[in-house]
């Protein structure tokens, strides 16, 4: 081209090309002999072409050509050197793509069938004219042109289809594959060429969306989505098969639908009457056992209103829980009776929220508490009648104390009158019979005073009368009085109870009574010559007193139940040594409401020692007393 | 114990008659009733030094008869 046609050439295109085609075009002379090689180039030159090399080895030209990218080589066939041209331009095309033509003196069929191997993009015979030099060349560069187009053209397709997510398969009328993009092979799990040329397998129609199960190769088989539309396939009509793999989402919509048949089935098999109103009272949905109990479909009930239906009213009702829960967003609750199902029912609601906190509707359980409000009354009457029965037991309590001591003391008197001679005087055959009388009425009394002690216990009618008492003193007093008992079977009592006072809160009668309870035991169960002693000590803010003897000791098996009620140990006892049993019992009890505790250690035929701890802190005997009342009249209620 | 005057009030008159023996044998001057309205009239009559009490009797209780000899001294 000269200068004249190349600004034609450029006043006709736009810029960009302008810009491209200003670039000159570029060409690689190889070529040995350097005469022809100068003289190529200055043709070339002068045809427009930039010639800025010649080279003249098959290396060289390679070489160069990785360098400068020229945008074609012209290559002798024949060169010096290890390689030849054809190699050369071999290389030089399969690496940079670059067109090569090829210049040779002679056309030989061996050489050109070479050459042809190597695909060039042209052959010029030397000699050759000028016109002819620049055809060929331009037709080689057109050619690689379009090359690189189609090249271009095939990564971009192959870009598209090879990285598209859906599978993408080609079949052909007869149904044989002609085409797997890389999807497609990971949707079945084998490799194109496996597949390409087999049956497709599938039908395939046009327009239609299926469902395909797929077996895949080496996983658990899949589900796929397929949509087919015709296309044209080397000419000829086929079939374009797009393949989404809707596993994954299949399974999770079977979880959806499982889990809310599971809501579902749940729902409908809860027994309560559950219905969902929304804001207006309409009905938006109900469960199974709520159709039942209004003996309707539950779609008949959609879309009713709540009130309409359970109440036959026009209103909602005044104290409707549902209003209560729209209106203050909180759970609400409701008892009452509904005549037409014939049933009391607890009513509750709770109000749904939506993401921004307000109320769409509520959830309305009714249960029925027919049951619940039957045992409430029965109940009721249970506790009523216990009340009764707890009076009368305290009357009993108050009648039976003074209508058994009563006759008691008046025969005691009687005998001790008669005794004294105060009627007149008696003789020795009078006075044993009284005597034994005596003893009798004397030991029935104490039977007595043990039953009414411990029944008046367990009612909680003992009032523990306190004061300030020094514990030594009482125990003092309190051996004093037994020494005549201890004299009797010739057993020493003693003492032993610290220099100081030893200030304690207690009801010093009642303290007595163990006390003397406690002695008169250990005097009871020690044989002649043996001792009793009362020890006193203080510890950790308590006091504790020890009744210690050399008796006849108490088994390890009978220990656990020696402050039962009614248990007696067997021994050979006189008339006025029997008791009831309960003298144990009493002790515990009287000690406990005093906040203490009491311990025994014993071992047979050495001794028993029975220890009580007392609490030195006044607060702490006040507070027990109370919780000992409440317990004890709580427990004596049950056990009733 | 040179005379003095007791008056004992008992509903149960076994229980008079025993308690009765006893304080006349120990030098007592005893009179008994057996009721709070005969006791209250007795002791304005009579004067008693003591009056030893019953606390548990039908009609009017030991506690009411106190009240009642309280207020007339």
């Amino acid at each position: 081209m000269n200068w004249i046609e190349v600004r034609e050439q450029n006043s006709r295109l736009s810029l960009n090309r302008m810009d491209k085609l200003r670039k000159k075009t570029q060409i690689l002379v190889v070529e040995d002999e350097s005469i022809v090689a100068m003289d190529i180039r200055k043709t070339l030159q002068n045809l427009g072409y930039d010639v800025p090399y010649v080279v003249s080895t098959a290396k060289a030209a390679i070489q160069k050509a990785k360098e400068d990218k020229p945008d074609l080589v012209l290559m002798d066939i024949v060169l010096k050197g290890k390689m030849d041209g054809i190699e050369a331009a071999d290389q030089i095309y399969t690496k940079f793509n670059i067109p090569v033509v090829y210049l040779t003196a002679y056309a030989d069929d061996k050489t050109l069938k070479r050459a042809k191997v190597t695909e060039p993009f042209g052959y010029i015979v030397k000699p050759f004219e000028n016109k002819d030099l620049r055809m060929v060349i331009e037709m080689a560069l057109y050619k690689a042109k379009v090359e690189n187009e189609l090249r271009a053209s095939k990564a971009s397709f192959h870009n598209i289809v090879e990285k598209s997510a859906d599978g993408i398969i080609v079949v052909d009328r007869d149904g044989v594959v002609q085409f797997v993009n890389h999807a497609a092979e990971v949707l079945f799990g084998r490799k194109a060429k496996e597949l390409v040329g087999e049956l497709f397998g599938f039908p395939v129609m046009g327009g239609e969306v299926i469902e395909l199960d797929v077996v895949r190769h080496g996983r658990e088989p899949g589900i796929a989505e397929m949509r087919v539309a015709e296309t044209e396939w080397n000419g000829q009509s086929a079939y374009l098969a797009l393949l989404r793999d809707i596993t994954d989402r299949r399974r999770a919509e079977e979880k959806i639908k499982r889990a809310a048949q599971e809501w579902r089935t749940t729902f409908d098999s809860i027994t309560d009457m559950i219905s969902i109103h929304d804001k207006n009272f309409k009905i938006t949905r109900v469960n199974k056992a709520f159709a039942n109990a209004f003996k309707k479909e539950p779609k008949e009930l959609i879309g009713e209103t709540c009130y309409e239906v359970f109440h036959n009213t026009k209103q909602p009702c005044p104290n409707c829980p549902h209003m209560w829960s729209l209106k203050t967003k909180k759970p609400a609750t409701l008892e009452l009776f509904e005549p037409r199902l014939g049933i009391h029912l607890g009513v509750s609601t709770s109000p749904i929220l939506d993401e921004n906190g307000e109320v769409t509707s509520s959830v309305h359980i009714a249960k029925d508490i027919t049951e619940r409000k039957l045992a409430e009354e029965r109940l009721r009457e249970a506790n009523e009648k216990l009340k009764e029965y707890n009076q009368l037991k305290d009357e009993f309590v108050s009648t039976a104390s003074h209508e058994l001591r009563t006759p008691l003391s008046i025969i005691m008197a009687a005998i001790r009158i008669m005794l004294d001679e105060i009627p007149g005087e008696i003789v020795e055959k009078q006075r044993d019979v009284l005597t034994r009388a005596m003893k009798n009425v004397k030991g029935l009394s104490k039977i007595v005073d043990s039953l009414l002690s411990i029944a008046k216990i367990e009612s909680g009618k003992l009032d523990l009368k306190i004061t300030v008492v020094n514990i030594c003193e009482l125990i003092k007093e309190t051996v004093s009085n037994c020494n005549t008992l201890a004299q009797e079977k010739s057993l020493s009592l003693d003492f032993e109870v610290p220099e100081q006072r030893i200030d304690i809160c207690l009801d010093p009668d009642r303290i007595k009574e163990v006390l003397i309870n406690l002695i008169s035991n250990s005097i009871k169960f020690t044989s002649e010559g043996g001792w009793v002693k009362v020890t006193c000590t203080e510890r950790d803010g308590e006091v504790l007193v020890s009744v210690q003897d050399s008796g006849v000791g108490i088994s390890e098996e009978d220990i656990p139940k020696l402050f039962d009620k009614f248990t007696q140990f067997g021994r050979q006892a006189g008339p006025g040594e029997k008791g009831t049993g309960l003298g144990l019992a009493i002790v515990k009890k009287l000690v406990e409401m005093h906040g203490g505790k009491i311990e025994v250690e014993s071992e047979v035929d050495q001794g028993t020692t029975f220890t009580i701890s007392l609490p030195l802190t006044t607060k702490s005997v006040a507070e027990v007393l109370s919780t000992e009342t409440d317990e004890l009249v709580e427990s004596t209620l049950a056990n009733n | 114990m040179d005379n003095k005057k007791i008056l004992i009030v008992d509903n149960e008159k076994d229980a008079l008659f025993m308690l009765e023996q006893e304080l006349a044998a120990r030098g007592y001057s005893v009179i008994a009733a057996d009721n709070g309205n005969d006791a209250l009239s007795l002791a304005k009559s009579e004067r008693p030094d003591l009056i030893i009490l019953d606390i548990w009797m039908p009609g009017m209780g030991g506690p009411e008869v106190a009240a009642k000899l309280r207020e007339d001294p």
